[in-house]
């Protein structure tokens, strides 16, 4: 697992979160939501997976409501508990 | 020309609104939320950033705050997206058309409608309120500075009434928003709050948004591409994609951060004192004219003046204004039926001033001089 990937039900929600992950200084980036997750359109969230706990705490933090959390690196992804061990 | 009709819109805008327009339309914004390519994340990013800007403005959430192509928009989507033939509302004379006809559909509905009436100076006082709501009532629709007369309403209080009995507040603050520092919006349990772009804001035409605080559900007024859950037959009801269908106008929404960071930058305080001090000296010196009446409570008002000179038309007296003086006025019902029925102006109208940071303590002394000459030759 080297990455990590939040998704959103809202695209506004996304980049709320990326804003949030910016001022941060955690190096997140919004890519196109992988059509193995969800069909359709959408942004989801790519952190690095060491920012994991760090990100997960800001969004809980500032509210934004994420649909999923995923593992992977490239194209696979594995979807994941998000409540950290 | 002397602009005195700001309450129509703003005509002159900080340098920094424009500047923001050229920007957004220089060639490196895409649309917002469709798509993940450079152009499109920016342009997603650019409207993120502005939404946090109104956000700060207004002491809301950033995700509290949906973009609408104008204030009637804004309130055509809270009254019909988020009521229902089964409440009961109340409303207020001095209301817009823009709050009014949305009310009136639901009221064929079915939806209740109370309507609280005016004093004959043309305003009403929140004894009003209280005397107007009704055990069943489940909402508040009122509008938060007059578009008229510049009468504040009892914001504050109204606000507590809707706490007290957990009624929903719909406020309109297309005339207030821009004009003084604004009530603790962030306190409010349960409202929809609509404001306009173009006005006191100083964005361009075509911007506005609505502020949700509180769980409100709503029902989408319109429906089309969001930009996710593009299977789902229903359009997402999440806000802010509930109000947003469709394409947003980013160069619109720059347009307006760039002119609410400006009113930041001026500070509340300092803007409100400039415009309180236009307003007094036009009406203590209007109101000493022979023949003309001044409309209003006169208590705690915006920029904003009705008046008209005798028995003359008020659009006669806006077009002498325009044409011999170069005066830019608002003459007839301002699109507030309710309020020039009860203070029996419906034929003859009324002719509004409204003023702007942009204006001068000349430009009023002019348009009192010409009113003189006006009010002299009748």
């Amino acid at each position: 697992m080297s990455q990590v990937l939040y998704t959103f039900s809202s695209s506004h929600t996304a980049m709320e979160a990326e804003l949030l992950c910016e001022e941060m200084g955690h190096p997140c980036r919004l890519i196109p939501l992988p059509s193995m997750i969800s069909a359709g359109c959408g942004l989801a969230l790519l952190c690095p997976a060491a920012s994991r706990g760090a990100v997960a705490g800001l969004l809980r933090q500032h509210q934004l409501e994420t649909e999923g959390l995923y593992a992977g690196a490239g194209k696979v992804w594995e979807e994941m508990r998000d409540d950290l061990p | 020309m002397i602009y005195l009709d700001q309450s129509a819109t703003s005509l002159m805008k900080p340098k920094e609104v424009a500047d923001a327009v050229n920007q957004a339309l220089g060639g490196t914004l895409g649309n917002p939320a469709r798509g993940a390519h450079q152009a499109a994340l920016d342009a997603l990013k650019a409207v993120g950033r502005a939404r946090r800007s109104l956000a700060a403005f207004f002491e809301a959430s950033p995700l509290d705050i949906a973009f609408t192509p104008s204030a009637t928009y804004a309130l055509n989507m809270a009254v019909k997206g988020a009521l229902t033939p089964k409440d009961r509302v109340l409303t207020t004379m001095t209301e817009h058309n823009a709050m009014l006809r949305p009310l009136y559909e639901m009221q064929s509905q079915g939806m209740a409608l109370d309507v609280v009436p005016l004093h004959k100076h043309g305003f009403y006082e929140t004894e009003d309120v209280f005397s107007t709501i009704k055990p069943d009532t489940t909402a508040v629709a009122v509008n938060a500075m007059s578009n008229i007369t510049g009468d504040i309403a009892p914001i504050t209080h109204i606000a507590d009434i809707c706490y007290q009995r957990d009624l929903l507040l719909i406020l309109d603050m297309s005339q207030y928003a821009g004009t003084r520092p604004l009530p603790a919006i962030k306190q409010w349990p349960r409202a929809l709050i609509a404001f306009t772009g173009h006005k006191s804001l100083y964005g361009p035409q075509g911007s506005g948004g609505l502020i949700k605080r509180g769980p409100v559900p709503l029902r989408p007024l319109i429906t089309g591409g969001s930009g996710v859950l593009s299977f789902s037959k229903a359009h997402p009801d999440s806000f802010p994609e509930v109000c947003e269908a469709g394409t947003l106008n980013v160069p619109g929404i720059l347009g307006l951060e760039a002119g609410v960071k400006w009113l930041a930058d001026q500070g509340l305080h300092a803007v409100s004192g400039h415009l309180s001090a236009l307003r007094l000296q036009f009406v203590e010196s209007v109101r000493k004219i022979p023949g003309i009446q001044v409309y209003g409570s006169q208590q705690d008002a915006g920029p904003v003046v009705a008046l008209n000179v005798a028995v003359m038309d008020s659009g006669d007296v806006s077009r002498l204004l325009d044409e011999d003086y170069g005066i830019a006025t608002r003459p007839g019902a301002h699109c507030a039926p309710l309020w020039h029925e009860a203070m029996g102006t419906r034929n003859q109208g009324a002719v509004r001033f409204s003023f702007s940071c942009f204006n001068t303590h000349e430009e009023i002394d002019t348009a009192l001089d010409a009113l003189r000459a006006i009010s002299k030759a009748i």
